[in-house]
């Protein structure tokens, strides 16, 4: 290549002319040049004394900032006054934010592992216990005519010909994956972790009736002939379905239950209240008022039963809460966020994976220690 | 300086956001001197090389605030590459460069890194491109891309070919400005509004 082919060709590159040809040229010459080596002192002179020089000739940009200098000025003094006031908690506080924050790779260093398993327990109507998760598959229970068993899913199935109606119940402790389940008259429950289901082994009479606590989705068969109730235990409140699919949440540490209705129809029945939802439709329930939500988001709500964190604009409490629960942490909140997150990912990966997400955003941060998640600004 | 090499890049980034000195030098610490010796290589002038590294450093600092942190890898070894161009471009390059320049034989076909660098090129290029005002960035594609003459351009969009001369000078000189010494600082700004 000729000087004056060399000129043109940069020229192109600087004034944006290139095509990508001449792009590629310009990157072969650039990288004909390079050399894999390393640091050559007899070639490039010596290189802390280079560093040096051109870190000290950038200090005058970093110093440009005379606003930030005043505002920081009138924050001390803010924070001299309020320890005056309030003694020393803003100090520390202060003092808290102005040291550096540890790198990810400390601070996730004792990762925490997505949960394994369902550690759920099965009680039957006697009174017996079976773990799931170590019980074999095929048949776990005969209760009368009605069969309990576990397939190759991990899908715990009832199958009944008679009408035994001692009531069983299936717990799901915290730091557990969902339970998925199908009732004696074919309607398939899915239980998430922190989460009770109660049944009956078969169910006879006029209508059926269950009850739960926490988060569980219901694809309930139809049969008109039998209503289908869901009581909250939490909340008192009662769910009517005639042949649906819903996804109700009422954790004791909530304010809210919240019922929402992704097919059918359900009745949602408080103390003093009563409201019809149609698909799409969210009632949130605080006592026994009913507030109600016509376009309820579908996918954030019932994202748990397929596997997926989703936060359409979730407040951290909201994602913390539910990180507690599935991966059985504690989590403690030494700085106050309020801003909404958006973030998806599947529910299999170390918790680490997750909080990097967020904190990609740098409105906050966490550290790990044990089985505690501290949120820090 | 503390000299900490567990953070990730990305995390360096998120923190110079916020005005965190150490974290610009961990990332100077990190990178100026792969940069330097990429430059060296191609200019063997301490001098030009310095003037480089600090007015790419100088920018990320100025410019911190509305860093796109995924992009900030690709921007420091592309801004190299620019800035080495804009110096070859000025003539200013010492005379061994073009002795040196006749002996290479560039390989006939570009391996898959002068691709990966050429998409990153041409992010940086079309950033520039992109925020130029409509009507300068018609002309200046219908130049480059349709290959069209000053006259042709004239009477497809019914202009005058002064005002298509015009244009281009704007343009041309826009990307320059953009490249040096203010390339990155242009890029991360996608509208900008000098012209009318």
């Amino acid at each position: 290549m000729t000087r004056e082919e060399a000129i043109l060709l940069t020229e192109k590159v600087v004034s944006g002319t290139a095509t990508d040809e001449e792009l590629l040229q310009y990157n072969q010459l650039f990288n004909a040049f390079q050399q894999q080596e390393g640091w050559d002192e007899h070639l490039l002179g010596n290189k802390q004394l280079l560093e040096d020089a051109i870190r000290l000739r950038l200090q005058p940009v970093l110093d440009r900032k005379p606003k930030r200098k005043v505002v920081r000025w009138y924050r001390w003094a803010a924070a001299a006054t309020v320890t005056l006031v309030l003694g020393t908690g803003y100090y520390f506080y202060q003092q808290q934010r102005q040291q550096p924050l540890a790198p990810q790779a400390v601070r996730f260093k004792n990762d925490i592992v997505a949960p394994a398993g369902n550690h759920a327990v099965l009680t039957l109507g006697n009174g017996q216990q079976i773990l799931l998760d170590t019980a074999g598959n095929g048949t776990l229970a005969m209760q009368g005519q009605t069969s309990v068993s576990k397939n190759a899913n991990g899908q715990i199935v009832y199958n009944s010909a008679g009408n035994d109606v001692s009531f069983n119940t299936i717990q799901v402790p915290n730091g557990s994956k969902a339970l998925a389940i199908v009732l004696g008259d074919g309607t398939k429950v899915w239980i998430d972790a922190g989460s009770t289901l109660t049944y009956p082994a078969a169910f006879s009479g006029g209508k059926r009736e269950v009850s739960a606590t926490g988060q569980v989705y219901f694809e309930v068969a139809q049969n008109s002939h039998q209503p289908f109730i869901v009581k909250s235990t939490t909340n008192k409140t009662t769910i009517e379905v005639l042949g649906t699919a819903f996804n109700l949440r009422s954790f004791r540490d909530e304010e809210k239950m919240k019922v929402t209705l992704v097919s059918g129809t359900v009745k949602v029945n408080t103390a003093a209240a009563s409201q019809l939802l149609h698909p799409g439709e969210q009632a949130a329930t605080a006592g026994s008022a009913i507030q109600l939500l016509t376009n309820a988001d579908l996918q954030q709500v019932t994202a748990w039963k397929e596997g997926l964190f989703v936060f359409n604009g979730a407040d951290i409490a909201t994602i913390m809460s539910e990180l507690q629960r599935y991966y059985n942490v504690d989590v403690d909140f030494q700085t106050d966020v309020k801003d909404a997150f958006v973030a998806r990912i599947p529910r299999d990966v170390p918790v680490s994976q997750l909080l990097n997400l967020l904190e990609m955003t740098d409105l906050v941060h966490f550290k790990i220690e044990g089985r505690k998640i501290t949120v820090i600004k | 300086m503390i000299r900490d090499n567990s953070y990730s890049d990305l995390e360096l980034i998120t923190m110079l956001k916020r005005g965190d000195v150490t974290a610009f030098d961990l990332l100077y610490a990190r990178h100026w001197s792969g940069m330097y010796q990429a430059a060296y290589y191609l200019l063997r002038d301490q001098g030009a090389c310095m003037d480089i590294i600090q007015d790419i450093f100088a920018w990320l600092w100025e410019k911190r605030e509305q860093l796109d942190i995924q992009a900030v890898p690709s921007y420091l070894r592309s801004a190299v590459r620019f800035k080495v161009a804009n110096y070859i471009r000025s003539g200013k390059v010492r005379e061994e460069f073009y002795t040196e320049l006749a002996g290479l034989s560039l390989p006939e076909t570009p391996g898959p890194q002068d691709f990966m660098e050429l998409s990153d090129l041409k992010s940086i290029i079309g950033q520039v491109i992109h925020s130029l005002p409509e009507k300068c960035r018609e002309i200046f594609l219908l130049s480059r891309d349709g290959q069209l003459t000053n006259q042709q351009i004239a009477d497809l969009l019914n202009i005058s070919i002064k005002t298509v001369e015009a244009q281009k000078t704007i343009a041309l000189k826009r990307i320059r400005a953009a490249v040096d010494p203010h390339l990155l600082a242009l890029l991360l700004l996608p509208v900008m509004t000098h012209y009318h």
